[in-house]
């Protein structure tokens, strides 16, 4: 039973934290599937207008800003890697 | 009311302040965090939005509705995966120090001259319709504002004289820019400030400008948004380009190539991976980026539809539109503001398109081909930083004399989005092999190599050379009919595909082409050492956090050809830098050091790339340390096949070790099972030998009694009594072995309750109490008044402590026997104890007497005295019941036998009352 014990220790360093990758994935296919020719004959309706403008286009541009606004809240979730070591020499690093 | 000298002095007062601000970034921004932080990197993405935009996507609205959008929601949806894929390649640009797209590629498959060089060649053919496109874009809108308030349509530059022509003079302007900007340092993957931070503001300019003219078009020549779509809605025609049927087909290809061309063309690549400063700022970018391509884009079809409602069908280009609205409505200062954002768009474009290609042309294509055709004069030189610096401003000052000629040869005959498109396509080439390469370990230099070419080539062949037959340099039965009247090989309809537009046609068969020889070729071919560790770097980035990875170069090199070889290209200042890096890094002192390491020479190949390229870099390094020790393909060789040969031992040797395993458990098996076959023999034979005697005896006996009928009777009842006792001695031991058989084997039926031991012992005494008395034995019990229960089974106890009284009583001499029963309570268990006065056992038959038929011979008479099972069951019973047994004798003066018997659980302390003990015999039950 814990003679498995010891093959677990070597795991490899966590590097893509596995939630917002899979979070960035899934608005990519939301994104494919909002601007997918089929959903926008979907909003093709003739003559529907919101506030005058044609429906077709307030729908791309209400989808897009959503996309971008999900992509903003997403990106805030995102932690500071904490293996980002300086690949490049800081100028003004300490001197000793 | 707008002269030419104002437009003129404007569009120089402008250029002046980009200058301004590039010199001023470049001075004081390094390192401040005023350049690098996240929104100028997202500001500076947007030179993705160059005249094409500006210019171009009215054009396109005002033909195809919505059909200019895809070439903004393309990168929308990439930058969705930009935290994935993008920091991907940052993350691997950075490790190893990429300067371009075909420093990427080459470095990525094997360090290979010929990838590189291709990707630069393909690169600067296909980007030079985009360039041109700028060109154009800023020489018809200077014509076009030339004739204010007049809008007519476009004036062909080609009336003019070469000398007179704006876009000549334009063109030599960003030329001279980019030379200034673009160049400063030899190193190209060192950030330029100045030329990011005047693409930023440049960025700024065109989004305000075009938001300007959107909002004056849609709230000063129309009441609003509902106002302009509800005209528009009025006329057939437009009302059909309120409708997806206008995008056409072209939508989703088209969403396709610009997803895959934010990466691929070159410029792009340049802003966001070569002046990345911080892998962190790709995190605002990937949502500020799109919402620059949001913000652009809101104003297009408001335009697009105004021109279209204000001017006469066919009177204005629409490419003109953004200038010609504000125009036809005197609005000069406007007019000028679009124009100073189309400028902006281009100029934008231009600068980061040439640098990106001349860093490319001289790295990837000249470099290379000086090392190996001039190689020994090149080691003559003592620097050649100088030299690099000249190459890359000729490139620059030749791509856009490129530019230009196209624009002059070709560009007249389209319209700005459909000449972008073709370089769209061209770019998109690049993406399998980068895609690929960056995922897949098994992509091979080969694979890439054809892939590209194939793709390349369909390209040219379905996009490009039409083009020119287009403008009359070819003849246009060629795509009419097809070369030589061929008709499956038309370029606008290849193999019969018809009904397509020409780029959805192209993307098609070429990315077919390029991934499927990429995959086929990639598949059956065999990476060499090189590719093989270049692609798991490359694929397996994030596992090796910052860490360079281990050098390749083998043996000690003298560090002064190493310091000469760096300074050549370099230059003494940066060549002494990046030595003094290495030794603050690594903490060690390289003053007194007379040979370099494999790491030192690494890093400075490392650092070397920077400036010339990845596979440049390799050759020099490779070339300078010649002698010195084997080379890498050869190590990597022995390596390869000493691992290889290793990996066979040590299977060999874990084979071996398994089987050894394997022997010494089939020994020990064995030894088990030749002991057991050993003790059943044995146990056989002593219950043979131990029946015989008592049947021997009464055979014996009958037979006198059956042969000798005059025998008188007390003789013969003598006889008959030894029969009949000698019968039960065999009952009693036939019994005795099937009891013991039972025990042992774990078939015999226990009755566990909990059991009172002092009962126990009162009744074994009282079953034996007139065998005592016959001897004359004393019989004593000493047990206290209330002994808490033990769990077990009442009947085996008794035939325990009746087993334990018999065998004391068969070793006390009648009259003066005394045998003592006993029963103290410990903590956790019973001890009984029953002690005699008799022989005693010897100290090394004390274990032996409980194994079977093991008999101490009594005295000096050597008559077995019972079974020789009595105790062996003993044995079996105290410890089914998880106790132990055990004697203690001294020879001559007795023996006391002990054994423990642990109490029912929870019943240490043996003070529950009697209704508790019930209770617990059930639970004990379960």
């Amino acid at each position: 039973m814990e003679a498995n014990g010891a093959g677990a220790a070597e795991a490899p360093e966590v590097i893509e934290p596995e939630r917002e990758t899979a979070g960035f994935i899934a608005l990519y296919l939301l994104g494919v599937v909002l601007f997918s020719p089929l959903l926008l004959t979907v909003f093709d309706a003739a003559g529907a207008r919101v506030a005058g403008v044609p429906l077709l286009f307030v729908y791309l541009f209400a989808a897009w800003a959503v996309l971008i606004a999900l992509t903003a809240w997403l990106s805030r979730r995102i932690d500071d890697p904490p293996t980002a070591a300086p690949l490049r020499p800081e100028p003004q690093s300490d001197g000793g | 009311m707008l002269p030419g000298w104002l437009i003129i002095v404007a569009a120089f007062g402008y250029v002046s302040l980009l200058f301004a601000i590039a010199y001023f970034a470049d001075r004081h921004g390094r390192g401040r965090g005023l350049i690098a932080n996240p929104y100028i990197y997202a500001l500076s993405i947007a030179v993705y939005c160059t005249a094409w935009t500006f210019y171009g996507s009215v054009g396109l609205a005002a033909k195809s509705g919505i059909g200019f959008l895809p070439i903004y929601l393309g990168p929308t949806l990439a930058f969705l995966l930009g935290w994935i894929v993008l920091r991907k390649i940052l993350r691997i640009s950075k490790v190893h120090h990429v300067t371009s797209i075909a420093d990427l590629v080459s470095s990525r498959y094997g360090k290979s001259h010929l990838l590189g060089g291709l990707v630069t060649i393909i690169a600067v053919v296909g980007i030079m319709p985009y360039l041109s496109l700028q060109l154009k874009a800023v020489s018809t809108s200077y014509n076009v504002l030339l004739h204010y308030p007049e809008v007519t349509a476009a004036v062909t530059p080609a009336d003019m004289p070469f000398f007179g022509d704006t876009a000549l003079w334009i063109a030599a302007m960003m030329a001279l820019f980019a030379i200034l900007f673009g160049t400063r340092h030899i190193d190209a993957t060192e950030h330029h400030e100045g030329m990011v931070a005047a693409i930023a503001f440049e960025s700024v300019v065109k989004l305000v400008a075009f938001t300007s003219v959107g909002l004056f078009v849609t709230y000063g020549l129309f009441d609003g948004f509902h106002d302009l779509f509800a005209q528009a809605a009025a006329e057939p025609r437009l009302a059909q380009l309120q409708t997806a049927d206008a995008a056409g087909g072209q939508w989703f290809p088209l969403t396709f190539t610009a997803m895959l061309t934010i990466i691929c063309l070159p410029r792009q690549f340049q802003v966001i991976v070569v002046e990345n400063a911080d892998e962190s700022h790709l995190k605002k970018a990937i949502w500020l980026f799109p919402l620059y391509l949001l913000l652009i884009n809101i104003f297009v079809l408001p335009i697009a539809f105004g021109g279209l409602l204000r001017f006469p069908l066919g009177t204005v280009d629409a490419d003109t539109f953004v200038l010609a609205l504000p125009m036809a409505e005197r609005q000069p200062l406007l007019a000028l503001l679009a124009f100073i954002g189309g400028l902006s768009a281009a100029t934008g474009m231009v600068i980061v398109e040439t640098v990106a290609l001349s860093t490319m042309i001289c790295n990837d294509l000249i470099m290379p081909l000086f090392l190996r055709f001039a190689f020994l004069r090149m080691s003559e030189r003592r620097d050649l930083s100088g030299l690099l610096l000249a190459i890359r401003r000729t490139a620059i000052a030749v791509i856009m004399m490129l530019g230009y000629l196209y624009f002059r040869l070709i560009g007249e005959s389209f319209a700005l989005a459909s000449i972008g498109l073709v370089s769209f396509a061209a770019a998109a080439q690049f993406a399998p092999a980068i895609l690929f390469g960056i995922y897949w370990k098994g992509a091979s230099r080969r694979g890439a190599l054809t892939g590209m070419i194939a793709g390349f080539v369909v390209w040219a062949y379905t996009l490009l050379i039409p083009s020119f037959a287009l403008s009359g340099w070819l003849e246009e039965s060629f795509i009419e009919n097809g070369p030589m009247g061929i008709a499956l090989l038309r370029p606008y309809a290849l193999f019969g595909l018809d009904g397509l537009d020409h780029i959805t046609h192209s993307l098609f068969w070429s990315l077919l082409a390029n991934v499927g020889a990429f995959a086929a070729v990639s598949l059956s071919d065999r990476q060499s050492t090189i590719e093989r560790i270049q692609g798991t770097l490359f694929v397996e980035v994030f596992r090796q956090p910052g860490a360079e990875p281990a050098g390749m170069w083998q043996g000690a090199v003298p560090l002064s050809d190493l310091r000469a070889m760096a300074e050549r290209f370099l230059g003494g200042d940066r060549s002494r830098e990046i030595f003094t890096e290495y030794a603050r890094r690594h903490r060690v002192d390289l003053t007194h050091a007379t040979h370099a390491d494999g790491d030192l020479v690494q890093f400075v190949e490392r650092r070397l790339s920077g400036v010339i390229g990845a596979a440049s870099a390799r050759v020099m390094v490779a070339t300078t340390l010649k002698g010195e020790g084997v080379g890498l393909e050869e190590i990597m060789q022995i390596l390869d096949e000493t691992s290889q040969v290793l990996e066979y031992s040590r299977q060999l040797e874990q084979k071996s070790r398994e089987l050894e395993r394997a022997t010494t458990d089939l020994k020990a098996a064995n030894e088990r099972l030749t002991e057991l076959d050993r003790m059943k023999d044995d146990f056989l034979s002593t219950v043979t030998h131990e029946l015989r005697t008592p049947l021997t005896s009464i055979r014996s006996f009958s037979e006198i009694l059956h042969d000798s009928p005059d025998l008188d009777l007390t003789e013969r009842q003598h006889f008959l009594t030894i029969i009949i006792r000698e019968s039960e001695r065999l009952t009693r031991l036939i019994n005795q072995v099937l009891d013991l058989t039972k025990i042992e084997t774990g078939r015999m039926k226990w009755q566990m309750t909990d059991v009172d031991l002092g009962d126990v012992i009162d009744h074994a005494v009282s079953a034996l109490r007139h065998l005592f008395e016959e001897k004359s034995i004393e019989l004593t019990v000493h047990a206290p008044d209330r002994v808490p229960p033990i769990h077990g089974d009442r009947d085996q106890l008794i035939q325990l402590v009746i087993n334990l009284l018999s065998n004391a009583e068969k070793f006390c001499r009648a009259g003066t026997g005394q045998v003592d029963v006993s029963l103290k309570t410990g903590a956790r268990a019973v001890t009984v104890s029953v002690a005699d006065n008799g022989v005693g056992i010897p100290l090394n038959e004390q274990e032996l007497i409980f194994e079977k038929f093991h008999q101490v011979r009594a005295g000096n008479t050597g008559n077995p005295m019972g079974s020789g099972l009595g105790l062996a069951i003993c044995r079996g019973i105290v410890e089914h019941l998880g106790g132990r047994i055990w004697v203690r004798s001294t020879l001559g003066k007795g023996a006391t036998f002990f054994f423990t018997v642990p109490y029912a659980r929870g019943r240490i302390d043996g003070s529950e009352t009697a209704s508790a003990a019930t209770t617990e015999v059930g639970a004990a039950g379960s």
